[in-house]
């Protein structure tokens, strides 16, 4: 026993802290109460839906009215959105993105944050599948990098030439806190497979799968 | 249906596609699988057949919203450079690109021959490691077993949205990518004997930081020491039964009921946004260098080329970091541990048994028709089986052969198994990952009542702390192939032999 058998004092007084102020965060209560050997729900903060709702406020689940849904693929999940032209389908197709993580009706639109956090995000391609790639890779980084969820996106920038594929879009919410935000399911990462556009006169719809 | 044609059975494991069955392909692919799962199969490629237009569209990954298992293991067999065959195991599903549980090599020496990130997964480095104690399901009863679960819960930060709680700075971080376990050992996460019982020591010297882009490097900062979520998991297990007393005492797992801990992540979001940025980039390279495949999803590059250089650097990297985070999640365990029963991890004898990667690509050294060649085996879902006194595995293990470990999904038993010869001459020394998926997860979520999901865990006394309660039917025993007909197959085939069974008592997820 001559190496490190656990980090130095310093290392597990900051580690501590952490896990200290995280678990005060996201409500968890600490101490062991339960004195029955079954199946218990965590005692967090973050299951709105376990306590305070009965209706289906929960990621994964499409708000009402939104252009978006989710549909079968054997192990991950299919984004389905359209809207009446590909920017719109587009818009809705990251949303819907963000609907799996967490639930959208939870988050709530913070001025400032959209702001710092959903300003003028650029993808870019060489063709129109790998720019819808790049499009939702660039929102998925965005939340890894800083927690922001849109609820809303728009985008103002359209580019599909031949030498300059490009999406700028900006989106409105706020930066995900699971003691008001219910944890959905990690998406992590955008995928080729199945990616399907399908633009008709007056209705665009989107598919892609994503990794989770 | 014509396509079935090139479908035969050519033992009662094992099945083979022909050449012809989709375009190009340069060699056979053969599956793993037993009757059952054959039909499963079977009736994956009907389904979507009828649903597409044509074979062709759907063989072009451009149509469908996915590709059923057995043209994606066929597809993998038209890649340039594949040796052998294009092998799935009996877990095997529909994933992007390669399918899960496909097993490929690609020789070294041909400069022809490709690497791809679609058949190491985006979660590159996944895998599952196994710690022992010497406590027992006595130790452990009533409310010691609630403590210890809401300590893991506690200590180990899961599910979306979560940062981790272990300092790390940008230097470090580059520290972790090119030194893996050993970045571990020096700030006192992991023991030193740890290393010896990690594949490659826990580090690949493959590595380079500078192959990983700094958006990879900031997701990997705030992540360092998470579970993650979907199908990832912490547990505290029993041992149940014992099939080689010799194998699991070598493994120091001596008596039925003894306790251990199962931990099962990967490499996180530095992981995906690795593979992520060489999709990107190998994308745009096929398309400058006109390579034309069977799906879109099976980006690849020359092993010898910039870009195939970079990937093999920068997965490299990516799964030294998984070492880490699974080293760090390794310590914060044995320090919950700690807090409930006062003691100290080495009084309570909690050393790793084993830790294998089941998302990984690797430089490795086989013979292909009586020729010694150096491959790349590309393994996705699929675990590294090395059979008894091969020089890759720890000295300790060399009579009984490498640890292989399958994990189970909530709730159902997982395995340790051993490696074999037969495994290495046949199957590239591999071996099978897990259950694999059988639903999907929206079958699952409109099928199953997460409360009876539940319900069933305490029936099967089996306690659970997980972070999004509504979303366990994804991941409840039903969404899941039986896992033990899976482990019976390999064990039939003779690729893997089982060794142990743990069961569950506490399940700790995101």
């Amino acid at each position: 026993m001559t190496s490190n058998r656990e980090p130095s004092i310093e290392l597990q007084r900051q580690i501590d802290d952490s896990i200290t102020a995280r678990n005060r965060s996201s409500g968890t209560i600490t101490a062991p109460t339960s004195t029955s050997g079954g199946a218990s729900l965590p005692r967090t903060g973050n299951n709105a839906a376990e306590v305070g709702h009965d209706t289906a406020v929960e990621a994964g689940v499409p708000p009402q009215g939104s252009k978006f849904e989710y549909l079968d693929h054997p192990a991950d999940v299919v984004l389905h959105a359209w809207g009446i032209d590909l920017p719109e389908a587009l818009a809705n197709l990251a949303v819907c993105m963000f609907g799996y993580m967490t639930c959208l009706d939870s988050i709530t639109i913070d001025a400032t944050q959209s702001s710092e956090h959903g300003t003028s995000l650029t993808g870019q391609g060489h063709d129109l599948k790998s720019l819808i790639y790049s499009y939702l890779d660039e929102w998925l980084f965005n939340f890894h990098d800083t927690g922001f969820v849109p609820k809303e996106i728009e985008i103002s920038e359209f580019r599909r030439e031949v030498d300059d594929w490009r999406i700028v879009s900006s989106g409105k919410g706020e930066i995900m806190d699971i003691s008001r935000h219910p944890q959905g399911t990690e998406v992590k990462a955008i995928t080729y497979s199945g990616m399907r556009v399908e633009e008709n006169h007056g209705r665009c719809d989107v598919f892609v799968v994503v990794d989770i | 249906m014509e396509e079935l044609t090139f479908l035969k059975r050519i033992s009662s494991t094992r099945c083979q596609v022909d050449l012809g069955f989709v375009p190009n392909m340069k060699v056979r692919a053969e599956i793993i699988v037993n009757d059952d799962l054959q039909t499963l199969l079977v009736d994956e490629l009907q389904k979507s057949s009828s649903c597409c237009c044509s074979s062709e569209s759907s063989a072009a990954g451009e149509d469908g919203a996915f590709i059923p298992s057995l043209r994606q293991v066929a597809n993998v067999a038209a890649l340039p450079g594949i040796v052998g065959a294009s092998l799935a195991m009996p877990d095997v599903h529909s994933g992007y690109g390669f399918c899960i549980g496909n097993v490929a090599a690609f020789d070294m020496e041909d400069p022809l021959a490709v690497i791809s990130p679609g058949g190491v997964g985006f979660d590159i480095n996944c895998g599952v490691r196994l710690i022992r104690s010497n406590l027992t399901e006595a130790d452990v009863r009533g409310t010691v077993r609630e403590e210890l679960a809401d300590a893991m819960f506690r200590n180990i930060p899961v599910g979306v949205g979560v940062n981790g709680d272990i300092p790390c700075s940008m230097e470090e971080l580059d520290k972790i990518l090119r030194e893996g376990i050993n970045w571990a050992i020096d700030k006192g996460y992991a023991w030193k004997e740890d290393r010896d019982h990690c594949e490659d020591n826990g580090r690949m010297e493959t590595a380079d930081p500078k192959c990983v882009s700094n958006r990879a490097k900031r997701r990997g900062l705030k992540q360092l020491g998470t579970l993650g979520a979907g199908n990832h998991y912490a547990e505290i297990q029993v041992v149940d039964e014992i099939y080689n007393q010799q194998a699991a005492s070598t493994m120091g797992i001596g008596q039925i009921g003894q306790v251990c801990i199962m931990i099962h992540t990967g490499s996180r979001g530095l992981g995906h946004q690795v593979a992520t940025d060489a999709l990107t980039v190998m994308e745009r390279a096929m398309a400058r260098d006109r390579i034309e495949l069977n799906d879109r999803q099976l980006s690849c590059a020359r092993i010898s080329s910039h870009e195939g250089k970079e990937y093999l650097s920068a997965m490299s990297s990516a799964a030294n970091f998984a070492w880490v985070n699974r080293s760090c999640i390794t310590y914060l365990t044995r320090k919950s541990f700690s807090e409930v029963f006062h003691r100290t991890p080495d009084e309570m004898e909690m050393h790793l048994v084993y830790d294998v990667c089941h998302n990984i690509a690797k430089i490795e050294t086989h013979v292909v028709d009586g020729v010694k060649k150096k491959l790349l085996v590309h393994r996705k879902g699929s675990t590294r089986a090395f059979p008894p006194h091969h020089p890759n595995i720890p000295k300790d293990y060399q009579s009984i052969g490498q640890p292989v470990l399958i994990g189970g999904t909530m709730g159902t038993c997982s395995y340790v198994l051993v490696g074999t010869e037969r495994g290495m001459s046949e199957t590239f020394g591999s071996t099978c990952h897990g259950a694999g998926r059988a639903l999907s997860r929206n079958q699952s979520r409109k099928t199953l009542d997460h409360t009876q999901v539940l319900d069933q865990l305490h029936k099967n006394d089996i306690i659970i702390r997980v972070a999004s309660p509504k979303l366990i039917t994804e991941e409840a025993p039903e969404s899941y192939k039986n896992v033990c007909d899976v482990i019976e197959t390999c064990q039939d085939a003779g690729i893997s032999e089982k060794v142990v069974k743990l069961r569950p008592i506490a399940v700790i997820k995101g």
